[in-house]
């Protein structure tokens, strides 16, 4: 008699978990407002901006492909990829857009910790507040330009993308640190 | 309570069991889950009228709900397992002496208890898809639970007022249960109805999305990304689940083929090639907004087929193998099918307005395009299947005349559209998105257009003497000028099959030479590296053209059909037959006796060309206890590469030991099977979740969830593959089911494709072929058609002799004359209007794109608000640099 024994078992588990789900459902349901919901709801609208930004970018990404690939002709292929970029350019610049406010409220936070603590003014520039809501943290546009050639590099280069020499890294240092955020998703995407 | 049962019942059971009300107990199950799903919908609603808390409490309402189903489900497995044979349910599909397992695979034996196991895997998928939902569609959630509770209300009720498998027995239960029918006790009873099931139950999810995102008006591609994985889940399971149904087909059943276009198998396939229409163009919304509408369309659809299907094979209303008894549920199912319906299309028209594209279509020859033909192709296909599976119904609501249409109908117009699907699929990965060249395509197109023409030459030149000959000599199905058309077409069918093969096979391998290409030169990687980063990279393109590969590889399996040789003789022991170059000598009968059945074993020897013995083989029968009047038939299959021997025994006779074999030689069948891995394969890659949200996921929950969701998909994989790869020769089958039916000896193959037109008209045998009916009358008119054949008489002239005495309702393929000329003529025409539908469609939304200004703002480069200006097109390369980067 094992196998009744095992399905009554089941039978008894369903049971135990409906009543504790119907019992919090009721719970929760008679409490009252609970507003951790609310930045959830933000949260899913920023989703939706990342999803199409990723949309975007894979779109660019295969048409660059097909390109590469011999599929698209290049009198096609330069009218579509300028197009997808200004697009690309929009979304990218709807997501600054959304983390705005959110950016604001965290400086006028830190401003305020800082001044409860003490310290105005100088550290402010230094460093980002931890509870920034966004993985996608702005970047500040501050670019190197390459000792041998003078193409415009990306902050946190270390070779130039055009000729390849080394670049001078001191120079950049703190804007490295600014740039904690991305590299951490980086890694994780990496793992 | 029940507990203190369990520990005590081993001596108890029956002076306690009426103590303990289990059926009560199930009944009561059941209405507590009507309760929890209507409050877990009143909740949901809630939520979405403006008070998000609800929404936790809604989500608290589906896990209890859920759980309530498992406690119906477990409490009838309960009553399995202790034989409680007051249920009815329980009397009629178990009995004393069956195994526990086969008591689990009951549960989904019979008509009552198969709909609550389609409750408890909707349930599955719900609970499911609302843990998955935490924190994510915020705004669709509250409708999505909505939506799935409503579907689980429905078979709460169906089960409960019309199909309810707690039901008891006025009287005192009986002793002893019948016992599941001898021919659902193999184990593909265990994988092969679960597994369909699960593709078919799976897309209530992304029809709970859709209507979801109808409900909130939020039908940008929000919904197609969240549906996205559900309905990628149910395709496959529905994909493996037809596969099973093949192999179950073509390994149990015993007659012979795999596939016999029976309205359970129509019903499934239905689901399977709308939902495939989907998953193709769901990614052109997904990419460029377009299509909207139609994604909604088909998602409904796809949704509606499921239900339809049920619909069609439990109402009894079309005679089928695997018909169930007729009941009364047709009628609900009537009614929640016209629910669907009209909500899907009031929703519809509410929401048409923001159902437009966000995009035009660049080009007719573009990549959108091309899933747009697919599509086209996918739905005629349907329709075909629909209007053909559901004529013997339209034609007796019509003219009150029934009719009976074979696998011969189908098999010769599906061939024709099954070619045109593969050429779009070799065709359609090749054109570029957006917009595409003749040139280019010419370019892409001259390796695979090499390959096809020499397997097209290779075909021409060494196919006969292979004895796969290039062209055929079908029989016409109709005297008419479609009958000639079809006849030309099925005489180069197998060349037209070789040379689309070849070149879809070479299309593929192509593209994956093609990107690793790419890939070797711009990260100077080595072949091997750079082909894994490429499917890494865009696991969904390249698993969806690994899944494609697999369809190619079955496809030749299927056209394998063709080549199909058969022949039946009576042997005594010593006796050989021979069939395509193999003998098969028969060695001796042996029989075995167990407690459930006895069996009869026909020793036989293959031998090949020189008599040397290759193989042994024993083709059986069994009889079960319970069920003496059923002899199952167990197929002995000696499966290789090229070819699959195998052998059915009709009959034997104990005193003479003579008996009646049918030897069957199927070419490149396991190349079916072997596609089907492969699908199966490309389907998971396609679905395996990136390392990326896998590592996401892990840093959420503290490192727990991603290892265990990767050894839970892992495991899954093992127990598919282990499934997969369960080896051959297992017997099983039935031999008395309705289609199947009866052993009549019939030497000439030709005969036997003219005898299964022919339907037994003596009243009493429930209109089976004269292939297959081994009735007196039968058995004089095929002497009577065997002795005009002689005579030199055609097979389109005999069936319509046969047509005119006996009335239209004698022939399993409609005439082309008259009403029946519609069974074709109506999909067809659709097939060719929707054709230039589709182009006149595509033209006008490129025209308008022509003439339409630019819209898309230039000047955006360098604008900001405040302060520095943002470059944007280094942001760009940065991200484009990080996806690049992202596994």
């Amino acid at each position: 008699m094992t196998h009744p024994l095992f399905f009554a078992a089941l039978v008894l588990i369903g049971l135990v978990s409906a009543v504790y789900f119907l019992w919090s459902s009721l719970e929760v349901a008679f409490r009252g407002a609970d507003a951790a919901v609310l930045p959830a709801a933000r949260a899913d609208s920023r989703r939706t901006l990342e999803a199409r930004k990723n949309t975007v970018l894979s779109n660019l990404k295969d048409l660059q492909f097909d390109h590469a690939a011999g599929k698209l002709s290049e009198e096609d292929f330069e009218p579509l990829e300028k197009k997808l970029r200004a697009e690309a350019r929009r979304v990218l610049r709807l997501l600054d857009e959304d983390v705005k406010p959110f950016r604001a409220l965290a400086e006028a936070r830190l401003a305020a910790h800082l001044e409860g603590l003490g310290h105005e003014g100088e550290r402010q520039a230094a460093s980002e507040p931890p509870d920034e809501p966004t993985s996608e943290a702005v970047k500040p546009d501050v670019r190197t330009a390459c000792a041998a050639c003078g193409t415009d590099n990306e902050a946190d280069a270390v070779f130039c993308k055009k000729c390849g020499e080394p670049i001078d890294t001191s120079s950049t240092a703190t804007e490295n640190d600014d740039d904690g955020e991305s590299d951490v998703s980086v890694e994780e995407a990496d793992s | 309570m029940l507990l203190v049962y369990s520990w005590t019942g081993h001596h108890l059971e029956n002076t306690f069991l009426p103590a303990l009300d289990i059926p009560f107990f199930g009944n009561l199950t059941l209405s507590l889950v009507l309760v929890s799903a209507a409050y877990a919908i009143a909740t949901a609603l809630g939520a979405a009228r403006g008070r998000p808390h609800l929404l936790k409490a809604a989500r608290a309402g589906a896990f209890a709900t859920c759980g309530l189903i498992l406690v119906a489900v477990a409490t009838l497995a309960y009553a399995f397992q202790s034989h409680d044979f007051r249920i009815i349910y329980v009397a009629r599909y178990s009995d004393r002496s069956m195994p526990w397992w086969y008591l689990i695979t009951s549960l989904w034996g019979g008509q009552d208890g198969s709909l609550l196991w389609w409750l408890f895997l909707l349930a599955g998928y719900t609970a499911a898809a609302v843990r998955w939902l935490k924190g994510r569609y915020i705004e669709l959630q509250p409708w999505i639970i909505v939506t799935l509770m409503t579907i689980m209300l429905f078979f709460g009720v169906l089960m409960l007022f019309a199909a309810n498998p707690f039901q008891t027995y006025v009287a005192s239960a009986p002793p002893d249960g019948e016992g599941l029918n001898p021919l659902l006790q193999n184990y593909w009873m265990a994988i092969h109805p679960p597994t369909l099931y699960l593709g078919f139950v799976g897309w209530s999810v992304p029809f709970a999305f859709v209507i979801a995102a109808l409900i909130t008006g939020r039908l940008d591609t929000e919904w197609v990304l969240g549906a996205r994985l559900w309905a990628m889940i149910a395709w496959t399971f529905l994909s493996v689940g037809l596969l099973l149904g093949l192999l179950w087909s073509y390994e149990e059943l015993g007659w012979g083929g795999y596939w016999a276009w029976d309205p359970v198998e129509n019903a499934s396939f239905m689901p399977w090639l709308v939902g495939t229409a989907y998953l193709h163009s769901a990614i052109v919304q997904e990419r460029y907004g377009m299509l909207k509408i139609w994604n909604v369309f088909l998602m409904i659809l796809t949704f509606f087929m499921t239900i339809f299907g049920t619909f069609l094979t439990r109402s009894g209303l079309i005679a089928s193998v695997h018909s169930f008894a007729r009941s009364d549920i047709g009628v609900y199912f009537v009614h929640f099918m016209f629910l669907i319906a009209i909500v899907s299309i009031l929703l519809v028209a509410w929401r048409f307005s923001k159902l437009r594209s966000e995009h035009r279509i660049e080009s007719l020859l573009s990549r959108e395009f091309m899933f747009l033909l697919n599509n086209w192709v996918l739905l005629g296909m349907m329709i075909f299947v629909l209007v053909t599976t559901t004529w013997p119904l339209i034609s007796d609501w019509i003219r009150g005349q029934e009719v009976t249409i074979g696998p011969g109908f189908y098999n010769e117009w599906m061939v024709p559209l099954g070619l045109i699907l593969l050429f779009l699929m070799g065709v359609g990965p090749l054109v570029s998105w957006r917009k595409a060249t003749g040139k280019k395509l010419g370019e892409a197109l001259r390796i695979p257009i090499v390959v096809a023409i020499a397997a097209m030459l290779f075909h021409l030149t060494a196919g006969s003497s292979m004895g796969y000959s290039a062209f055929l000599d079908p029989h016409e199905i109709y005297d008419t000028w479609t009958g000639q058309i079809l006849r030309a077409f099925h005489t180069v069918a197998p060349l037209c099959a070789t040379t689309t093969i070849a070149l879809v096979f070479g299309t593929i391998v192509q593209e994956f030479l093609r990107g690793a290409g790419v890939r070797m030169r711009s990260k100077k990687e080595g072949f091997f590296t750079a082909l894994g980063h490429l499917i890494k990279r865009a696991r969904r393109r390249y698993g969806g053209y690994i899944v494609h590969l697999g369809i190619v590889v079955m496809y030749f399996g299927f056209t394998g059909a063709v080549y199909d040789t058969e022949r039946e003789a009576a042997l005594r022991p010593g006796e050989s037959m021979e069939v395509r170059g193999h003998t098969v000598r028969y060695d001796e009968p042996v029989m075995t006796n167990d407690p459930n059945k006895r069996a009869i074993y026909t020793r036989m020897t293959l031998l090949n060309e020189f008599g040397e013995a290759v193989d042994q083989i024993s083709p059986a029968k069994f009889i079960y206890r319970t069920h003496p009047e059923m002899p199952t038939t167990e197929v002995a299959i000696r499966s290789r590469p090229h070819e699959d021997i195998y052998v059915i025994m009709s009959t034997v006779d104990p005193q003479t030991r003579r008996g009646t074999f049918r030897i069957v030689v199927r070419p490149f069948v396991m190349w079916i099977w072997i596609g089907g891995m492969i699908l199966l394969l490309g389907a998971l890659v396609s679905m395996w979740p990136s390392s990326k949200s896998l590592a996401k996921r892990a840093a959420r929950s503290k490192k727990k969830d991603g290892a265990s969701a990767a050894a839970k998909a892992g495991a899954a994989v093992l127990l598919l593959l282990g499934l997969m790869s369960s080896g051959q020769v297992f017997a099983q089958g039935d031999s008395s089911s309705s289609l199947h039916a009866g052993t009549v000896v019939i030497e000439d193959p030709e005969e036997r494709h003219l005898f299964g037109q022919l339907l037994c008209q003596c009243g009493d045998c429930a209109r089976l072929p004269l292939d297959t009916c081994d009735c007196s009358w039968a058995d004089d008119v095929r002497a009577d058609i065997r002795a005009q054949l002689a005579d030199g008489a055609t097979h389109v002239e005999l069936v319509t002799a046969f047509r005119e005495q006996y009335g239209p309702a004698a022939i399993s393929i409609p005439a082309d004359e008259g009403f029946d000329r519609a069974l074709w003529a109506i999909p067809i025409s659709l097939f060719v209007v929707t054709a230039f539908g589709v182009v006149f469609v595509g033209r006008r939304w490129r025209k308008r794109q022509l003439s339409a200004p630019e819209s898309e703002p230039e000047s955006d480069q360098g604008d900001e608000s405040d302060g520095a200006p943002i470059d944007y097109d280094a942001r760009l390369e940065d991200e484009l640099r990080r996806l690049e980067n992202e596994l």
